[in-house]
């Protein structure tokens, strides 16, 4: 499999735009300057970047409470993303929304969501709509392994194999819903299977290589603009952080985390990969990594110094017109 | 040149109003790694490791073990290259909390 | 008796009751936490910690962490409920009542009707509500207007740890299907509280305070805030009367309407949406029942009708404060 220089580039800056986006905010969070509940997605980048590289702006996703990964791979703006999560009026969704609502309907993303298997009925509804209206695209849920057992999720996936909507099942495992173990908690432990009882085909890929999870999706995204309906893909990770801002993770072993950064992390995969093979040189994934810092340094700066929404901004966007 | 970092109550999730620190796990005059283990901090919930958010020499810990302090709170000082006491003293006189939101 | 976090009041009455009930279990997301894990068990507690400790007690044939199916379980406790068990279910937040509505409205709530008198569901559905930590539109909701409309169910609301603890175990000894409403932002609220269990009846307000010019109904977190607000209203020379329902069904009329015949004036304060809500309903009731005792019109405390805003500013301005009763119950008191 072939993947352009371009895309390279851009999938390395995105999934580093993630990282350090999301290793922020933990470290801006502990000040007590951020409202509210955040899940962060750090670990699991290769998942969101190597899905929606196949994408485009025809195209939508639906996301998890841990979205800031799917919005910045879709395409959502870090700067507005990060005034959001600080619950600013220059916000993606005017700092009503927070990190757990952030949305970009004209990119595409259906929007973070507080409700576990909230997403798969959304994505259902994008790729019947992209079907009835004939615009070629398709439509992604990602959900976690604490949605896989939703009656939502399952029900989806059965409308949508049904109907041959083209929506693409990324169950994202990495390992634990809240603090239940996803080993305990999916029954029959075999998600590719679960998915071919409702007809729909899938593989399990581990997602801390970019290159494999990028690979699937390439071929999933083909099979469902090509008709042949709903895939499915088991992406096993880790996750280094705890299920929101504030778990002390008791229930992962010691030093579990440690381990998972030192080996199974997807960006020193992605460079180990791209410098052994000669696909990119060091020095550009080096400017990669200095040009998102200073992104996200911009970031942080303009959401602390951003105004907070007006008190008449309170009873505005309930309804189009009442 | 020194640069002189607040250690403050961390926000551990979200009710958290105020928390103590239960245990350090860097000793007066030890070294402080960014994204290490510094302290141990109690809340009416839970015990959770608090990670420094900075690099250098722990130089005071402010807070006493058990003393419930409101989030953003001063609990310690981390002081990366050299400084006084005197410049640390005005540091610690010189500290307010953000406002909490 | 010693000082008690509602948390610790809410342990404390399941524990008890756990061990003086046989019958009685727990389940829930993460109400033990760290299931199928490799580290601790035990490791929540639920997810702001106040069933932590029950598992070592009660092991997990009796504590049952469940997948995030709430659906199934919530119906699980209707299921083994009318089948000779009384499980405290808990629904981690009631905005989550939208993935198991029907297990809960059209399933529990009506099977004593439906099956002529002939089954009980003695089911406890422990739920989080209420806005105010910033937890935004799908985590902050106060839907306990919807459980009060549907017949069959109870809707128990704790204004204080000693309530929590009290109105917990009646809730759990109650032979109808009880929806129990906490109050996150109540969670490190601190009193005195027994150590010995006590049960408070279901459909008995509380007198907070007794004051001759005017009756303030307050729900929830909303019975501190007016207790604010009367306390300032004293020394205005403000007499507020303010009564705490405790439970919106069954919901104690006689005590709404014989308070309003004395004093002749009625504020109701509630953190529920305006349209269709508690504040709505004792309103009716009172415009209904007890109209020639009014000396000046009824109003009601709320919200406005928006989901609940994400920004510190937006929910501040939301939440119906203290400042917001008192002077409301200024107008009241001094129209003519």
């Amino acid at each position: 499999m072939q993947i352009s220089r371009d895309d390279l580039l851009t999938s390395y800056r995105k999934m580093c735009t993630i990282r350090a986006f999301e290793e922020r905010i933990h470290k801006e969070f502990a000040t007590g300057q951020i409202p509210g509940f955040v899940h962060l997605y750090a670990g699991e980048e290769a998942s969101a970047v190597g899905v929606c590289m196949q994408l485009n702006g025809i195209d939508y996703i639906g996301s998890t409470h841990r979205g800031h990964g799917h919005s910045i791979a879709k395409g959502c703006d870090p700067l507005a993303m990060m005034q959001e999560i600080y619950g600013r009026r220059g916000g993606l969704g005017k700092g009503k929304g927070g990190s757990m609502h952030i949305a970009d309907i004209s990119k595409g993303m259906l929007g973070a969501n507080g409700i576990v298997g909230g997403g798969p009925p959304l994505a259902c509804g994008a790729a019947l709509s992209a079907k009835v209206r004939q615009t070629g695209g398709v439509a992604v849920a990602f959900f976690g392994d604490g949605a896989f057992n939703q009656g939502t999720t399952l029900e989806s996936m059965n409308f949508a194999s049904v109907y041959k909507l083209p929506v693409y099942f990324v169950l994202e495992d990495n390992g634990y819903a809240e603090s239940t173990a996803s080993s305990w908690s999916i029954g029959g432990h075999h998600p590719v299977r679960r998915a071919e009882g409702f007809g729909i085909p899938g593989e399990r890929i581990d997602g801390h290589d970019f290159f494999a999870v990028y690979r699937a999706a390439k071929g999933a995204v083909e099979r469902m603009r090509a008709g042949e309906g709903p895939q499915f893909i088991h992406i096993e990770f880790t996750r280094y952080y705890g299920h929101f801002e504030g778990d002390a993770m008791t229930y992962r072993p010691p030093g579990e985390v440690q381990e998972e950064r030192k080996y199974l992390d997807c960006l020193k995969f992605f460079r180990g990969r791209v410098a052994s093979s000669g696909l990119l040189e060091t020095s550009e994934l080096d400017a990669i990594d200095q040009d998102v810092a200073k992104l996200i340094d911009q970031a942080v700066a303009e959401a602390r110094a951003a105004p907070p929404p007006a008190a008449e901004d309170l009873t505005t966007d309930v309804y189009s017109a009442y | 040149m020194a640069t002189i970092h607040a250690l403050t109550v961390p926000k551990l999730g979200l009710t958290m109003k105020e928390g103590a620190v239960a245990v350090w796990h860097v000793p007066l005059g030890g070294a402080v790694k960014a994204g290490e283990p510094v302290a141990d901090i109690e809340t009416s919930k839970i015990t959770a490791s608090y990670d420094a958010p900075c690099s250098g020499v722990l130089r005071c810990q402010v807070a006493a073990i058990g003393e419930m302090l409101p989030v953003g709170a001063l609990i310690g000082v981390v002081v990366e290259g050299e400084a006084s006491e005197a410049e640390i003293d005005a540091f610690i006189a010189a500290f307010t909390p953000e406002e909490k939101v | 008796m010693s000082r008690k976090s509602f948390r610790q009041a809410l342990n404390e009455a399941m524990r008890q009751e756990m061990e003086r009930d046989p019958t009685v279990i727990a389940l829930g997301e993460d109400i033990a936490g760290g299931m199928g894990a490799k580290g601790a068990q035990d490791a929540w507690g639920d997810v702001l910690g106040a069933s932590k400790g029950l598992l070592p007690e009660f092991g997990r044939g009796r504590i049952y962490d469940t997948p995030i199916s709430e659906s199934a379980f919530i119906g699980a406790a209707a299921g083994a409920a009318v089948t000779g068990l009384r499980p405290i279910a808990q629904l981690m937040f009631v905005d989550f009542f939208g993935v198991c509505g029907d297990q809960i409205i059209n399933q529990m709530a009506k099977f004593r009707y439906m099956f002529g008198g002939k089954a009980t569901t003695p089911v406890v559905i422990r739920t989080l509500f209420g806005a105010g930590v910033r937890a935004a539109s799908q985590h902050s909701q106060c839907l306990y207007p919807i459980f009060t409309h549907v017949p069959g169910l109870k809707v128990v609301i704790p204004s204080s740890p000693y309530e929590a603890k009290g109105l917990m175990i009646q809730s759990i000894r109650d032979d109808d299907p009880v929806i129990f409403f906490e109050h996150k932002a109540m969670y490190d609220d601190q009193e005195e509280v027994p150590d010995e269990p006590y049960a408070i009846p279901l459909g008995q307000a509380r007198v907070v305070r007794e004051g001759a010019d005017v009756t303030v109904v307050a729900i929830g977190r909303m019975v501190q805030f007016a207790s604010q607000a009367a306390a300032a209203l004293d020394k205005d020379g403000i007499r507020c009367t303010i009564l705490d329902p405790r439970t919106t069904s069954p919901l104690d009329t006689n005590a709404i309407l014989r308070s309003v015949e004395r004093t002749g004036r009625l504020v109701v304060v509630d953190e529920a949406s305006p349209r269709c809500g508690m504040a709505a309903d004792i309103s009716a009731l009172v415009a209904d029942k007890a109209f020639r005792s009014l000396r000046a019109p009824i109003r009601m405390v709320t919200p406005p009708h928006t989901p609940v805003p994400f920004a510190a500013e937006l929910e501040d301005l939301y939440i119906p404060g203290p400042a917001r009763i008192q002077a409301t119950v200024t107008e009241v008191v001094k129209y003519n």
